[in-house]
Order: structure tokens, then C-alpha cells, then sequence
């Protein structure tokens, strides 16, 4: 038992050591139990992808804030400039002061609704039963718009109420003040093991180890808020709840993200009192677009704000994109959309990876770089809305729809004559074929959507729905004019023209991404033929600006002119589709959950964490009642049922309060019986032959491989018979057959022939095995490591208390860690641990077991990498057996073994 | 001794004492010639502030009366533009990138109806911005080519640093550009500005009047 004690504890000690980053920092450590500072965090929760799935419908606890202190920066910069101080040390200044106005702001507002001096604002104005007033002013003053000035005026009232007025007021929800709530901050130096849930799913016990020594060595990670040597420029905190229950916080979880959210908005302009800790700022900042800067990061797979499937929430995955490291630098010109994103890829992985690049390098890089793209991919999409509005504007205004038809028609008769026009000409009906065709349906029915959004309406911007609506009308009336003239040149076969010759390069931006998707590209080192510039070689513009004299050219014809229309309407809805998360526009500082990305998945039901347990419930009974109508007689039959969950086939828009909400639709879920024949007991041919109807893959749970014979694959629509002679498997093509045949060997059959010898009526060990093979089979399909929900929530201090005592987390303790229990520490094994590691400084020591010679003496043996062999320390205890008191023991011998004997003569104390 | 002592305190006095008062709260600077006109983000009270600065020279003394109750100068208040120091406005944006091209001077501002431009400038309803506004971040601070731009909205009164004064919604978002101020020898003339129109050079005649503001 030693021996194997030792060989173990060896093992234990190599892998400790291995696992670590280098042999250095082990020695290095020097943290003991008593002296370990916790870090105080949350537990953290690794969750695999069903439960992560499951999970995204539960408020976080524990956030990351991402902040862009950029614009606060050049704000107090160019401020330096117009009052002629130092522009660099006043942007320094400025974003150290926003980093500190920031988090005292969120402090006291996250203070004020904890402690139930200000309401909660509910999240659901549908269902909420409190803040009537709120909720009125809401739906239906703002109209279901993000803000309204009533909301400002209401804010501002309940801000300045006492405590008693607001309990006077029944219509008011708060929060019963319990002691000890708060919302605690840190700033993340970088990610680390303390965030390895968001790595994996699964914690093993090296992760546990790493956990604990990431613990040991917090102060490397984390840091205080507040101190005043932090890169301010873009940076991650950690900020989490403390102190409120599991029940009370799933009721009101997703309600103080939404309160927090909105008051800081609100605080941010309206607070009476001046913005705190901003210094000379604290009125000017007052200007800044804080929904900008600020963005709440879940930190797991719950969510901020609860998922729903409309184009606020599907829009996240376009930020999601953007934290990937290495993602393209901008955004599509015409973008596939968010539904098509989730419809072709229902089931990405998660927790498998960094694809993000979290944990490379510093959290400030990662801040800024994910922030650095989401600023220009954003200033991108606000100069495409800008630039046309702008440009439709003027031209909706002086070229109408059928002076634009009436000029193509003219170029097209001045192009007779000139061949190389015919290109603008072409690219006209190319260009418009597919925005505006039928068959394209999806392009123009999105942009049909546009007319019905009210985006422009929450945005900073004049240009209202109204216009919008105009300027769709109006490029649909030179969609049909073109269209038309397209038509008629198709028929006179205008571009089958000796003389004419196709020059691609001169499509727009937009169709030119159409072209590459369909693998039909235009070469980018091609070089443009005359053709290809719709500037003719002698005339003026059709349209033209005039600047202090000069006149700039607007568009060139009228092919010109209708094709920069379709840009501009494709501009301004490829602003509407990101215009939720990268236009936010609104009155609440944004939440988004970047590292969930079944967070809309599962609101749109393109997953389900919930229906691999049902399906394997629902497979259970039928396998139940296999048993119970086959199990027990000579009929050699079974019954099983495979259920593949239907897929979600298309998301279909509704404009619903200006809103865009998407619903699915879905194919029914696919049940494949099988109807089985055992043939063991009848032809006595260990076989079974079963026909599934049609299934796509033969289910796996039925009949187990016994005997060594593998089960014969069953594609769907093919049509192949396996015939098993023995031991051999003959592949043959079959003609007939309407399901699909296979054969294999049947863990039943074996039991069926015994049963078949026997002879009896009822046959005990057949229903056995049956009952066997339906909960072996449920047993199978509820281990499922990613369809099955399962999560693993961590209790950091109690790992690393573990990984002190023990000098790593032994396999014993692995288990009741992940279930939650602490492990049982021995303390004296602990204590004296601690004292060999303290008298040989360098070396690491492991308890291996102790021996009780009375009830004061006992011997412990340890393991150490400073020799071979082990040693035996005995201990003496004053106070009874207990090692808790740090000085009331006494260690009176150490006897080394082995050839530890040299490195501890025996006597030495 | 202390006589000499003395002599010299009182000399030191009255030569310190006029810097003394220079040195006082209100920002004083030499009476100018006609009027001349500034923003102002200068800390007070340890605090930056926004204001725009009116100092009226002689015979212009009404004006500023007019403006702030005070015939020497006066300064008056501006307070937070709503989402403007940053990318995120974009009818800023526009005027920033297009003061010159599409907005321009559409003659001198008329009073007769609404509030005048004392009235509007003392409620505090606006926000206003130069050339070298901070609010500005598409553009270098006070470029040349910015700054052309501005004075070509004061073309008919030439002035320094025009300031253009935008309506503001009750969110205080910046809405219209509606005045630019141009502030020279002769005075202060405030103008329109409107939203160019276009030519269309084929003589077609235009279907409905160029929209005036964006």
C-alpha cells in the first residue's frame, strides 16, 4: 500500500511539476495557507454547450465592462488645444479622469438601486407589474423609441425622491436593502485561469491546478479600480455582484442590468451634482456619447439583457465578429444579414479555443484592437448612411424617376455608335437585375424592410422615416424605369454586338462582393478599359455641384445616376442591418454576450439545450416498452426510436413597433422508428435484420456490438443490403427496398437464443437484457459531453486552499471540487508541509499519509523532488490532535529514507 | 528704514495693483474695434467650461448690451451638447465636412419672427462651434482648409473666427445650423445658413425649392 502511496504521490508530484509554467515559479511560490489572500471573485462556471445554451437565459453576476477612453482623450486634447495648454498631458489626464468618473458613476448608481433608494426599471413592460409609471412613459410616450424626454423628466423626479416617498408610492419596485450587496470592481490586467471558463467546458484537474495558481498570484491579473498608474486609454474591468441570493437574483438579475444600464445614460447628462471624480472634466464630459465608450461583456454564458430573436439581439454577432482576432477590417458592402449567419451555422463551437485572442498578451491590447475595429467598421457604416441620405436626397429632389428612364434610353441610342458605352449600360441592368428581380427575392424583400423600419428615427440625425420612405419610393421608380429600358435592350439584343466587349471591372463596390461570393470574381489586377469609367469622353455631367465657382460633378448619365440611387439605398441598408450594434444610438449603455454565441441561437430556436434529455427520456420509455411487450416472450421483435431534432429553415422577418423581430420556421422534429426482426432465436444466425424508415443514420443505441462485428452504417437514400455469412460482411448494392437494410449482431439475439433453448413462456434473462440495453442506452445518451446540459460551477478559494494544502490538487479531491465540496485537508499535514517548505526553501513537499502513534505523536510521510526516498516527520501536538493553532505543535524528529537519509540525518529538527 | 521699506511697498503696490485687477475673474482683454467674439473652454473655478466671449469696442456698446446686459463685453454660458464630442453626431459631422460646400450664408438673419438672437443666446438653447471647436474630429484642429471654409460663411461681413450657432432639440442634440456670427471692425452680423442647391446644367427647371436645412 506505501509503495503504491509513493509510485501515486510521485506521479502527482512529476505532473504538479510539469504542469506548471516553469520550475521556477514553483519554487517560487512561497504562498501558504494561511497567508493566501483570497482574490474574493465569484465562482466561476464552466458549462458545456447545451448548458451554455440553457444559461444565456439567466442573468450574469459577474460582467466585464470594455472601455474606449479614446474620444474622452482627444476631447481634452483638442479642449487643451482651443485654451493653449499641453494637448498630450491633458488627453493623458483625460482619460484617467474618465476612467475614474466612469466607475465611481456606475458605483453609486449600482449603490442606489442595491440599497432600494432609486426603482428598478423593469425589463419586460409587457408583463412588469411595478414602476407603472415607468412603464407607461415607456410604451407609451416613447412609443417604443429608446427615449423620449418624459423618460429624462420622470428619471430626474425619481432621482431626487427620499427613501420614504418611494415606499410611500406602491407603484415603485425596489430592492429591500439587505446588508453587504454591492456591485465590486476590478481591473483586468489580463485573462487568465481565473477566466477558464471561457476556454473550455469542461474543467479537468490541470485546470484546477492552474486556477489555483493564477489565485496565488492575483495581484499579476487584477487590480484595484482606482489606481492611478493604469493604461487608461482602453481597458477591461471586472466588475460583479456580491451579496444577493440565488431566488432573489433570478427575479431581479435581468431588471438591475436594465436599471444600471438606463440610470448611468440618464446620470451621465442629468446628474445634479457634478460628474464625480472628474476633475476640471466634470462638466465638459457631459458631451461625451458614453453609450460609445462603455460595453458590458458577460463574463460566461450568461446574458445582460434577456435574448429575444429580433435584429438588436441577432446584430451582436456582427460585434462578435469583430473580437475575433484577425477579422477583416471592415464590414461587407452588402451584408448577408445576421439570420443568414445563424441559419447556416446553428451550431458553431464554444469553449473550445481562443478564436478571440482574450488571453494572448495584455487585456488592454485586446481592448484596443477590438475596439480600434469596431470604431472604424462603425465610422464606416456612419458615411455610407450619411452619404446617402445626402446624395438620394439630391436626387430624388432634381432627377425624377422617368427623366432618369427617358436619359438611359437617350444612352442608349448614342451608344449604337459607340460600343464601348455599352458597358455602363450593361452594368445598369446587371446591377439591378439583381437588386430589384424576383428571383433574387431576398435582396429586394429586405430592402422592402427598409421603408417599414424606423432606425433613422432613434438615430442623431434629421433625416426622418418619412424620408426614408420617400427615397425608397423613389429608387423603386427608377428601379422600374431601368428595369424597363433594361428589358427592351435585352430584346433588341443591344449587347450582342460584335464591337462590344464586357469590362467587369467597372461594377460598383457593392456587386463587385455579389460577384466574389459567387465565385464569379473580377480579377483586381485587371486594369479598366475606357468603357469602364462612366465619365464619357466628351459632354457634361447629367448633375453637377457648384462650390464657390466650381462646378463638381455629381453623376455622369443616367445610368450612372440610377446606379449611384441602388448604392445608396444598399448603403443605407447595410447600415440598418448593424445599425444595432455598431450605430447604438441609445439611451442605455450597451450589453452584448460576445462570448455566447448561443445566446440568439437559442432565442430563435436554431438550438435547443433542452432536447437531446428529452429525446433520450422519450427513447427510454419506448425502449421501456419494448421490454415490457417484447421482453418477456418468445417474440423476437423490438421496437426503438431515433429522434433527430427539425431544423430551423429560414428566419422570417415581421416588423413589429419598428422593430425588427424574426420568426422561425422549423421543420418538425424527425422520428426514425425501427422496427427490428431477431431472427437469432428462429434461423439461428447470430443477425438481426432491422428496416428504419428511412433514417439518416442507423441509431446508435441499438443492439451493441457483442460479439465483434461492427454495426453496418446506413446512409439515408442509399440503398445497400449488408449480408453477414458468418463472420465475413458482403457489401451488395440492392435494387429493391424502400427503407434502408442493415445487419448486424445483436447484443439480444444471444439472449433470445438462450431463451428460445430454454424453452420457458417467460424469459427472465431476456428482459434483463432489454431492461439493460434501454437504461445502457439512456446512460449513453445523457453522457453526451456537449448536448447534454452540464455545468461545473468552481469555488476559487476553496481550489486554492486545496492546491496550498496539498502542493496541487490531488485526483482524490478533483471531484468533490467540481461537485462543489471542499476537500478534507488534513491541517497537520498542512502545517507541517508548511514548515518543511519554510526550513528548505526551494524544495516542494507532498503529504503522503500519516500514522497516528497516540493521540499527541503521530508520523507523516512526505515526498519530496529534493531526493529520493521520502521522509518521515513526527510531530508532536500540546493540545490534543489538532494542528489548527499554528504554534502548539511541536515537529521532534525528521527522518529521511532512501536517499533522503543524507538530505535529512535522522534527529535533525 | 522702515520709511524706505514702506516707499517701496507702495510703489511695488501700484505697480502690481492694476496687474491685480487685470487678473481678476472676468477674462479682461484690451477693448477691441468693433466687436470681437470667441469660444471660450477656459478652466473656471478649476472646472473647463464652455461660453462664448462678446467684447463690444466704442459705438458698439448696444450690441453687447443687447446680448448680455453689459456695454463692455460679457460672457455667455453654453451648456453640454449632447453626444457631440466624439463621432457619434452626425449632423455635426455633416456641418464639419460640408460648412462651405452645402451649407452656406443664405443672407442676413431675420428676427421679425420668433425669439431674437439675444433671446435665444441668454436662454442657453443651443450650441455653437468655430473652427477650432473640440467637438471636431473629422477635420485637423483650425486647419487652413477648415477655417476657409467657416470665414466663407461670413463672406459678405469678412470675420476672424465666425461661430455658428445650432438649434437644439430638448435631448440638447445639435438640429439646424441656423446662424453663423461674424464679428469684425463694423460689428456683428449674424446670417442664415441654408442648405445649397444644386445646378443642373441642362436648364431644366426645378421641380420644388432646394430644401433650406438639412
Amino acid at each position: 500500500m506505501q509503495r503504491f502511496e509513493r509510485v501515486r504521490a510521485l506521479a502527482l508530484l512529476a505532473a504538479l511539476i510539469a504542469t506548471t509554467t516553469s520550475p521556477r515559479d514553483v519554487r517560487a511560490q512561497t504562498t501558504y495557507l494561511r497567508t493566501y489572500k483570497s482574490p474574493n471573485l465569484n465562482p466561476i462556471r464552466f458549462a458545456n454547450k447545451a448548458q451554455c445554451a440553457a444559461d444565456s437565459r439567466e442573468a450574469a453576476t459577474s460582467v466585464f465592462l470594455v472601455v474606449d477612453a479614446y474620444a474622452a482623450g482627444k476631447f481634452a486634447h483638442g479642449i487643451a488645444k482651443a485654451t493653449d495648454g499641453d494637448p498630450n498631458a491633458a488627453a493623458a489626464e483625460g482619460m484617467r479622469r474618465f476612467r475614474y468618473t466612469v466607475g465611481k458613476l456606475i458605483g453609486l448608481v449600482s449603490h442606489r438601486l442595491l440599497s432600494g433608494e432609486i426603482p428598478l426599471l423593469p425589463t419586460n413592460l409587457t408583463t412588469a407589474n411595478s414602476a407603472r409609471e415607468y412603464v407607461a412613459i415607456a410604451r407609451l410616450r416613447c412609443d417604443g423609441r429608446e427615449y423620449c424626454p418624459a423618460l429624462d423628466a420622470y428619471l430626474s423626479r425619481v432621482w431626487a425622491m427620499t427613501p420614504g416617498d418611494l415606499a410611500a408610492d406602491p407603484s415603485f419596485r425596489r430592492r429591500s436593502p439587505t446588508g453587504g450587496s454591492e456591485l465590486r470592481c476590478r481591473y483586468l490586467k489580463r485573462f487568465s485561469n481565473l477566466q477558464g471558463h471561457l476556454l473550455s467546458g469542461k474543467p479537468s484537474q490541470n485546470s484546477l491546478n492552474q486556477i489555483a495558481l493564477d489565485a496565488t498570484r492575483a495581484s499579476d491579473i487584477l487590480d484595484d479600480c482606482w489606481a492611478p498608474q493604469l493604461d487608461s486609454r482602453a481597458y477591461v474591468q471586472l466588475w460583479e455582484i456580491k451579496g444577493v441570493g440565488d431566488a432573489e437574483w433570478r427575479s431581479i438579475g435581468f431588471d438591475y442590468w436594465n436599471s444600471l444600464r438606463i440610470w448611468l445614460s440618464w446620470a451621465w447628462r442629468n446628474l445634479p451634482l457634478r460628474l464625480p471624480n472628474a476633475g476640471e472634466f466634470s462638466e465638459v464630459f457631459r458631451s461625451l456619447p458614453l453609450e460609445e465608450a462603455l460595453l458590458f461583456v458577460p463574463n460566461g454564458c450568461e446574458s445582460i439583457v434577456p435574448p429575444a430573436c429580433d435584429s438588436a439581439h441577432l446584430s451582436v454577432g456582427a460585434l462578435r465578429e469583430l473580437a475575433v482576432k484577425g477579422s477583416p477590417d471592415s464590414l461587407r458592402d452588402l451584408p448577408n444579414g445576421p439570420t443568414g449567419e445563424i441559419i447556416r451555422r446553428p451550431e458553431p463551437p464554444v469553449r473550445s479555443g481562443d478564436p478571440a485572442g482574450l488571453f494572448e498578451g495584455d487585456a488592454n491590447t485586446w481592448a484596443k484592437e477590438f475596439r480600434g475595429r469596431v470604431v472604424s467598421n462603425s465610422l464606416l457604416l456612419r458615411n455610407r448612411l450619411n452619404d446617402g441620405l445626402n446624395r438620394l436626397s439630391v436626387l430624388s429632389r432634381h432627377l425624377p424617376a422617368d427623366y432618369v428612364g427617358q436619359k438611359i434610353d437617350e444612352e442608349a441610342r448614342l451608344a449604337v455608335a459607340d460600343p464601348v458605352r455599352k458597358n455602363q449600360l450593361y452594368y445598369l441592368c446587371a446591377e439591378f437585375d439583381y437588386a430589384a428581380n424576383r428571383s433574387f427575392g431576398l435582396l429586394r424583400d429586405d430592402l422592402a424592410l427598409l421603408a417599414q423600419s424606423r432606425f433613422l428615427d432613434g438615430l442623431p440625425t434629421n433625416w426622418s422615416s418619412n424620408e426614408l420612405n420617400e427615397f425608397q419610393r423613389y429608387y423603386e421608380g427608377i428601379a422600374s424605369s431601368a428595369l424597363a429600358s433594361c428589358e427592351r435592350l435585352q430584346k433588341e439584343k443591344f449587347w450582342q454586338d460584335p464591337g462590344f466587349v464586357l469590362d467587369r471591372s467597372g461594377y460598383l463596390p457593392w456587386f463587385k462582393e455579389v460577384l466574389n461570393d459567387a465565385e464569379q470574381g473580377v480579377d483586381a489586377a485587371t486594369s479598366a478599359t475606357p468603357g469602364a469609367d462612366p465619365r464619357p469622353a466628351s459632354g457634361r455631367p447629367l448633375l453637377s455641384l457648384r462650390t464657390a465657382g466650381e462646378a463638381t460633378p455629381f453623376c455622369w448619365s443616367g445610368s450612372h445616376c440610377a446606379r449611384l440611387a441602388l448604392a445608396d439605398i444598399i448603403g443605407i441598408y447595410s447600415a440598418f442591418t448593424y445599425a444595432d450594434s455598431l450605430l447604438p444610438f441609445q439611451a442605455a449603455v450597451p450589453g452584448a454576450p460576445i462570448f455566447n454565441p448561443y445566446a440568439e441561437r437559442t432565442a430563435c430556436q436554431v438550438y435547443d439545450p433542452w432536447f437531446k434529455t428529452r429525446a433520450s427520456v422519450v427513447e427510454l420509455m419506448v425502449d421501456l416498452g419494448n421490454a415490457a411487450a417484447f421482453g418477456w416472450n418468445q417474440i423476437p421483435a423490438f421496437v426503438t426510436v431515433d429522434i433527430k431534432r427539425g431544423q430551423v429553415t429560414s428566419l422570417r422577418k415581421l416588423m413589429a413597433e419598428g422593430k425588427l423581430k424574426f420568426v422561425p420556421e422549423k421543420e418538425k422534429d424527425h422520428w426514425a422508428w425501427t422496427a427490428g426482426i431477431d431472427f437469432g432465436s428462429l434461423a439461428g444466425v447470430p443477425c438481426v435484420l432491422a428496416i428504419t424508415s428511412g433514417a439518416p443514420a442507423l441509431s446508435p443505441g441499438v443492439p451493441y456490438v457483442f460479439e465483434g462485428l461492427s454495426i453496418g452504417a446506413c446512409k439515408a437514400n442509399e440503398k445497400h443490403r449488408l449480408e453477414v455469412e458468418g463472420s465475413r460482411m458482403n457489401n451488395r448494392a440492392g435494387g429493391a427496398g424502400s427503407g434502408c437494410v442493415a445487419c448486424y449482431l445483436s447484443f439480444g439475439s444471444a439472449a433470445t437464443a438462450v431463451g428460445s433453448f430454454a424453452g420457458n413462456a417467460i424469459n427472465p434473462l431476456k428482459l434483463g437484457v432489454y431492461l439493460f440495453r434501454a437504461f445502457a442506452r439512456f446512460h449513453k445518451s445523457m453522457s453526451d459531453g456537449e448536448d447534454v446540459p452540464r455545468a461545473y460551477s468552481l469555488d476559487i478559494d476553496r481550489i486554492t486552499r486545496t492546491y496550498l494544502a496539498y502542493g496541487g490538487v490531488p485526483k482524490k479531491c478533483v471531484r468533490g471540487l467540481l461537485e462543489g465540496k471542499d476537500c478534507e485537508i488534513d491541517t497537520c499535514e498542512s502545517r507541517a508541509r508548511e514548515y518543511l517548505e519554510r526550513s528548505y526553501p526551494g524544495s516542494n513537499f507532498l503529504a503522503v499519509g500519516t500514522q497516528k502513534v497516540n493521540n499527541q505523536l503521530r508520523s507523516i510521510r512526505f515526498e519530496t523532488d529534493r531526493c529520493k526516498g521520502g521522509l518521515d516527520l513526527e510531530m508532536k501536538t500540546v493540545f490534543g490532535d489538532d494542528c489548527e493553532l499554528h504554534d502548539f505543535f511541536r515537529v521532534s524528529a525528521i527522518k529521511g529514507a532512501g536517499a533522503c537519509a543524507r538530505a535529512f540525518p535522522p534527529g535533525r529538527r | 528704514m522702515t520709511t524706505r521699506f514702506a516707499a517701496l511697498c507702495l510703489i511695488l503696490a501700484s505697480i502690481l495693483a492694476p496687474a491685480a485687477r487685470a487678473t481678476g475673474d472676468a477674462p479682461v482683454r484690451a477693448r477691441p474695434i468693433g466687436i470681437s467674439q470667441y469660444e471660450d473652454w477656459s478652466s473656471r473655478g478649476g472646472v473647463y467650461r464652455k461660453s462664448l466671449e462678446f467684447r463690444c469696442g466704442q459705438g458698439f456698446e448696444s450690441a453687447c448690451l443687447d446680448l448680455c446686459g453689459d456695454d463692455f463685453g460679457c460672457s455667455i454660458p453654453e451648456s453640454y451638447c449632447r453626444d457631440c464630442a466624439g463621432a457619434a453626431e452626425l449632423r455635426l459631422m455633416n456641418f464639419f465636412k460640408f460648412a462651405g460646400t452645402y451649407f452656406v450664408n443664405a443672407g442676413r438673419a431675420r428676427f421679425e419672427e420668433g425669439p431674437s438672437l439675444a433671446a435665444v443666446l441668454r436662454s442657453g438653447n443651443f450650441v455653437s462651434i468655430s473652427s477650432r471647436s473640440p467637438y471636431n474630429v473629422w477635420t485637423p484642429f483650425d486647419a487652413p482648409e477648415l477655417r476657409a471654409r467657416f470665414q466663407s460663411l461670413c463672406a459678405p461681413h469678412p470675420s476672424e473666427d465666425p461661430i455658428v450657432i445650432f438649434d437644439v432639440n430638448e435631448r440638447r442634440q445639435p438640429t439646424h445650423a441656423r446662424w453663423v456670427l461674424c464679428a469684425n471692425e463694423g460689428g456683428l452680423v449674424a446670417f442664415e445658413i441654408a442648405r445649397r442647391a444644386v445646378l443642373v446644367p441642362e436648364n431644366r427647371v426645378l421641380r420644388s425649392a432646394p430644401r433650406s436645412v438639412p
